[in-house]
């Protein structure tokens, strides 16, 4: 699996430092934070300039049907239907076809040579109302309407699922049955979050959502890929992912509806480094501090280039932490992670893997628990305890 | 209401120029004749017809003349061709009946093949799944789905030793073991998303199809069909193929390759999405088991 920038505001020169860094692969454009004019000329100067990058765009169309957004850029796209908080009475037949074609047609005339033509959809909270019904219709139109096309490259169908449609394992089979008779390359997914810290997320949902990827990716064999992911991306590769996007703010990496609503404002978040052995982001002060004073710093690490800057403390290094470090940083050990993976040639193997990077966190936590070190909440070790529940259900699903 | 029994002689009078008539099957509304038509061996299938679900026999005549139509197209080696009688409809007495000709194919069908060989070779299930899985690859290409796939309803070809599916045209097949329009099937050889009316989302394609095929290649490997008991009866059969998981295949046979067992389960998953999504996946992984027969 690779990592791909999941692009939104303050772009700067992270995407190509990203990528000349080998931390990612490619990215997922975004038109709410560029104008078309924008989009394209970024899209060739990348193109141009790492012409083996896995680019794709997401047309983003799901925030035509949230009422007043604040969707940036957007109207400038002919294929979005501005500020109209659409309904459901809008998708009949003929307005789903339009809105497939100006998509696809979009893509195909202002971004040549994308690695993927990436459908519209809309947002769904259960996979049996009549939101996931339209989510099928425009995917099987697009379908549809793509196989027209002779461009050489792949069509990928995009889903965005609100995370409270996995409480239903019974209804997601049923909706899974029908996606299934989908003919494309594959499935850009984006889980809409409904918890506040992106790597919670509890274990009768992210249980489901492995299976689902499993079921998509290893037994239907589609091209998997997550939008909006951070540190557990490494569970989806072993359960079939084949690329995630990850971005540099929070909102880049858990998506939510806020991320379309005029912000509140507030403080800047407090910096936060990625850390593979705790498969967590603790804060740098006090957290990281707390570790460098008890000289458990190694232990914590991911151990690249980044880390160094926190070599001589992370108090020190806090002034050196920007947000071009803290995102290549955290990049990096996402595809370190994913390399641990990726390594391991089949899916039990992976699965052990996976298994032993969770084993080995809670080991870590313990320990420096043990030594005084207080973490949030948000930090851990929370969030591993439900992903070691998650991979226990999954398997049990595999059994059935 | 009673029906009529259809014997040589009705038939004769159907197709009069027909030669050495003979009954070689029954079940149920649905009768099969051998006969020579203009030197030519054919199966002659005459089937009693019931208005069902407010159709009219016409409606229902109709729908099947198109099925026969495409069925006609198909070119596999795996499916029996349609002979010079395509469909035709009559009566006798007050019973509606249609007849249509079928390639005559020599050779022993499953059923007959299992009850006087036991359960069959690896080598011969590795054969049974791939020729009768082309089978219906074919006639999902032209959308249509069998919806009776059985050990009664496939052939073991005496010269080739190759496994041919019999019995097109489903939607004629109104017989006492079959259900209704809705529920086409043998009721021992129907698929868990034929009985779910809950879910609008799933519709009746080639994955039914994988489904009962499972189920013969499970009844082939151990003699024992994987949704019914010895005490069971139709209803409890239906409720198991929904619910049910069947009972693990090394439990009943070790001999066979794990990655063949994997395949038949995988067959026999109650979900669509958990079976193969298209039969090249499927002919991939057999392909792959061949090369370690």
């Amino acid at each position: 699996m690779s990592i791909l920038a999941q692009c939104g505001w303050g772009m700067a020169k992270k995407v190509e430092k990203g990528l000349q860094g080998n931390h990612i692969s490619g990215l997922i454009l975004s038109p709410k934070d560029m104008d078309v004019r924008k989009v394209v000329a970024k899209y060739h100067d990348i193109k141009k300039a790492f012409p083996n990058a896995f680019i794709i765009f997401d047309p983003q169309f799901y925030v035509s049907v949230l009422p007043d957004p604040r969707d940036g850029k957007l109207p400038t796209y002919n294929y979005y239907r501005a500020h109209c908080g659409l309904s459901r009475a809008y998708f009949k037949s003929s307005n789903i076809e339009h809105i497939v074609h100006d998509c696809i047609e979009f893509q195909l005339e202002h971004l040549n040579g994308l690695s993927a033509i990436v459908s519209p959809t809309i947002g769904f909270s259960s996979f049996s109302d009549s939101w996931s019904q339209i989510a099928l219709n425009m995917a099987f139109e697009s379908v549809d309407q793509y196989k027209h096309k002779s461009t050489g490259c792949p069509l990928i169908v995009s889903l965005l699922i609100d995370e409270i449609a996995f409480n239903s394992k019974k209804e997601m089979m049923g909706f899974l049955s029908a996606l299934c008779e989908i003919d494309a390359d594959g499935f850009y997914i984006i889980i809409r979050r409904n918890d506040s810290h992106s790597l919670h997320i509890t274990h009768e949902r992210f249980s489901l959502i492995l299976y689902m990827t499993y079921i998509l990716s290893y037994l239907n064999k589609y091209r998997i890929i997550f939008g909006y992911c951070d540190l557990y991306s490494f569970l989806l590769e072993a359960a079939g992912a084949d690329l995630v996007g990850s971005g540099w703010y929070k909102n880049l990496r858990m998506f939510s509806n806020q991320r379309f609503y005029q912000s509140s404002g507030g403080r800047r978040p407090r910096k936060r480094y990625s850390s593979l052995p705790l498969l967590s982001s603790p804060l740098l002060i006090p957290e990281m501090q707390e570790v460098y004073q008890r000289n458990e710093l190694n232990q914590v690490i991911t151990k690249d280039q980044y880390s160094a800057i926190l070599s001589q403390g992370p108090g020190l290094g806090n002034t050196q932490w920007t947000d071009e470090v803290s995102c290549l940083a955290n990049w990096k050990t996402l595809s370190t992670l994913s390399r641990k993976i990726s390594q391991c040639h089949d899916f039990n193997k992976k699965m052990e893997t996976a298994q032993k990077l969770i084993d080995n966190s809670l080991s870590l936590y313990n320990l420096l628990q043990g030594l005084g070190i207080d973490f949030e909440y948000t930090t851990g070790p929370h969030h591993i305890h439900e992903w070691n529940k998650s991979i226990k259900e999954f398997k049990d699903y595999l059994l059935v | 209401m009673g029906s009529t029994m259809i014997t040589k002689e009705h038939v004769q009078e159907l197709i009069p120029n027909a030669r050495n008539l003979s009954l070689i099957a029954k079940g149920g509304q649905k009768y099969v004749f051998s006969g020579e038509i203009k030197g030519v061996k054919y199966a002659i299938k005459v089937i009693g017809i019931q208005k069902n679900f407010g159709e009219t026999i016409d409606t229902i005549i109709d729908r099947a003349k198109r099925e026969i139509d495409l069925i006609a197209k198909c070119n596999s080696p795996y499916i029996s061709k349609i002979g010079p009688i395509r469909l035709e409809k009559s009566k006798i007495g007050q019973q509606n009946l249609v007849y249509f000709t079928e390639e005559f194919i020599e050779g022993k069908t499953l059923r007959d093949l299992h009850k006087s060989s036991g359960n069959l070779r690896i080598e011969q299930l590795h054969k049974l799944a791939y020729n009768i899985s082309s089978a219906i690859q074919e006639l999902w290409e032209f959308r249509i789905v069998h919806r009776d796939i059985k050990p009664e309803n496939i052939i073991c070809q005496e010269n080739t030793r190759d496994f041919i599916l019999l019995d097109m045209g489903i939607a004629l097949a109104l017989d006492e073991d079959t259900l209704s329009q809705n529920i086409l099937g043998t009721r021992n050889y129907i698929c868990p998303e034929q009985m779910d009316f809950s879910n609008r989302k799933i519709v009746m394609n080639f994955k039914c199809d994988l489904f009962t095929l499972g189920i013969v290649l499970y009844e082939m490997a151990t003699g024992k069909h994987p949704f019914k008991g010895p005490d069971d009866n139709s209803d409890n059969t239906i409720r198991n193929i929904v619910s049910k998981r069947h009972k693990c295949i090394s439990c009943l046979r070790d001999d066979l390759p794990v990655k063949f067992v994997n395949v038949i389960d995988r067959l026999l998953s109650k979900e669509q999405s958990l079976r193969y999504r298209t039969i090249g996946m499927l002919h991939d992984e057999l392909d792959e088991i061949k090369e370690e027969l």
